[in-house]
């Protein structure tokens, strides 16, 4: 066996980890709690799905892990290190091991799609040209793109600025890839592509993969280990089957998509009996 | 109602204590400018870039005004020089006026306007298309990537854009002054150049222009 390899971690100690999280935005009418008391590991080299409904922390959970936001309270730890209590130079180091697909891919709009690639490589090493053209072409090629390299981020297709973002996500060979909602808006080609190439890219470059996606049925075949977030908690984890059958109302309402479920249609407010002032004593308040 | 009233101050000071976050945000980043300099410096592509994109697009706008406002100092200072007759003296009145006061400051106020909207557009869209956000998670400071080139940039390009304003306004009110209305152009040169000290003056005008920059 080679050497490098007796070197990493066991396998079982997790990449990501977060206990007992706390994070809530400050607002004027008290904070809003996005995430409570949260605890959840992300497991080396396996593709972790976070799904859960709209403004249910899946962002902020990647934020998190990013160090872009800190938590109230609680650890969150990248390969045993708590991301929370690192200082700006250690920070950046473990961002180095992280790469992030946004949501629209988050292109800079001022360089080519080769430029973009290679925007990291030309930030973080001294390579020549040379051999940043040919880490650049290897991985756009990995995604299809090399013959896209000289195009604007205006002139190729969502599906396609995606695919450029995961290029660069990639070229600095991460540990972690997290992906924020890889599937939105895309056609069903470039959305199978998409996520056929998360997971090709998850097992051929031994890399840990953590994906934000709604999309149940794309997001189930590729994922080894499914973590639902709502009203701020974990309502469920475990492998797609396990969590498919759960028996949780809220699992159940998400995974069959249904409107009616522990999940409010509405979100939390005065009634609506003193917002459209139906109360008596409201109506005469408001016609004198 | 004492509740209502407690809620007023409660989002008064809300209110208040968020704008004086901005502010102490915005104080801090502008230290940070100011120390990220060397860094700037270093990688002087960046900078040479921003200067070239806020010097020369705003070059238009700024040799305009400096002519018409040359125009307007050759004419309206000949009409009142005359009355003394001290018209010769026109060319120094055009010069100081310009390279000491209306110069910095007119090309300031156009530089703010002119580049300083095309900087709010493209750092917002870089912001709103999570640019930013990305460099970051890329480890790269945006601060130090994208703000110090274009602060540095500016800083540079601001006494350059001034100096060409106050050229290009002296031969505006050459253009008046001797020209059309024909006074001498050798006292109008003689009396600017002997009237015009290069260090307590010109140098007046740019340490002016860095600071309103």
């Amino acid at each position: 066996m080679p050497d490098i390899l007796t070197h990493l971690p066991a396998a079982e100690s997790p990449l990501v980890e977060f206990r007992d999280v706390t994070f809530a935005y400050p607002a004027s009418s008290g904070d809003r709690v996005i995430l409570s008391r949260v605890t959840l590991s992300v497991p080396r080299g396996k593709v972790t799905a976070l799904m859960g409904a709209s403004g249910g922390g899946k962002t902020t959970v990647l934020r998190l892990i990013g160090g872009q936001q800190k938590a109230g309270q609680g650890d969150v730890l990248f390969d045993g290190k708590n991301v929370g209590n690192m200082t700006q130079p250690e920070l950046y180091a473990a961002r180095r091991r992280m790469g992030m697909l946004f949501q629209f891919g988050a292109l800079f709009t001022d360089l080519s799609v080769f430029d973009n690639v290679a925007f990291p490589l030309r930030e973080h090493t001294s390579l020549s040209e040379v051999l940043i053209r040919d880490i650049v072409l290897m991985k756009l090629n990995a995604v299809g793109l090399r013959g896209a390299r000289d195009l604007m981020p205006s002139e190729v297709s969502g599906g396609m600025a995606r695919r450029v973002a995961l290029a660069r996500a990639i070229v600095l060979d991460p540990e972690l890839i997290m992906y924020d909602e890889p599937f939105a808006g895309l056609d069903p080609i470039s959305l199978g592509t998409a996520a056929q190439l998360i997971r090709q890219l998850n097992d051929t470059l031994g890399i840990t993969s953590i994906v934000v996606s709604h999309d149940l049925e794309e997001t189930f075949r590729i994922a080894d280990k499914v973590i639902i977030l709502a009203n701020g908690g974990i309502a469920a984890q475990g492998t797609p089957d396990e969590v498919r059958h759960s028996a949780d109302p809220l699992v159940h309402q998400f995974v069959n998509a249904l409107s009616e479920g522990p999940v409010k249609f509405h979100y939390p407010g005065p009634d609506v009996e003193a917002d459209f002032g139906v109360d008596a004593s409201m109506r005469k308040g408001s016609r004198s | 109602m004492t509740q209502a009233k407690s809620n007023l101050i409660a989002d008064l000071g809300f209110a208040v204590r968020e704008q004086l976050g901005h502010l102490g945000n915005a104080t801090r980043l502008f230290f940070r400018l100011l120390t990220l300099c060397g860094s700037a410096l270093r990688r002087f592509g960046l900078v040479r870039d921003q200067i070239f994109f806020l010097g020369n697009y705003s070059l238009a706008i700024i040799s305009v005004s400096g002519l018409f406002v040359g125009f307007v100092l050759g004419l309206q200072g000949y009409y009142t020089l005359q009355r003394y007759g001290s018209s010769e003296a026109l060319g120094l009145l055009v010069a100081l006026s310009l390279v000491r006061e209306l110069g910095p400051v007119i090309t300031a106020l156009l530089f703010a306007g002119r580049a300083g909207t095309a900087l709010t557009a493209e750092i917002g869209l870089m912001k709103a298309g999570e640019q930013l956000s990305a460099m970051e998670m890329m480890a790269v400071d945006p601060v130090r990537r994208i703000l110090a080139p274009r602060f540095w940039g500016g800083i540079i390009a601001m006494p350059l854009l001034a100096a060409v304003f106050s050229a290009v306004g002296v031969m505006g009110g050459w253009l008046v002054g001797v020209v059309m209305i024909g006074i001498d152009a050798g006292s109008f040169w003689s009396q600017m150049q002997s009237g015009v000290d290069v260090w307590r003056d010109v140098g007046n005008g740019i340490v002016k222009s860095f600071v309103l920059a």
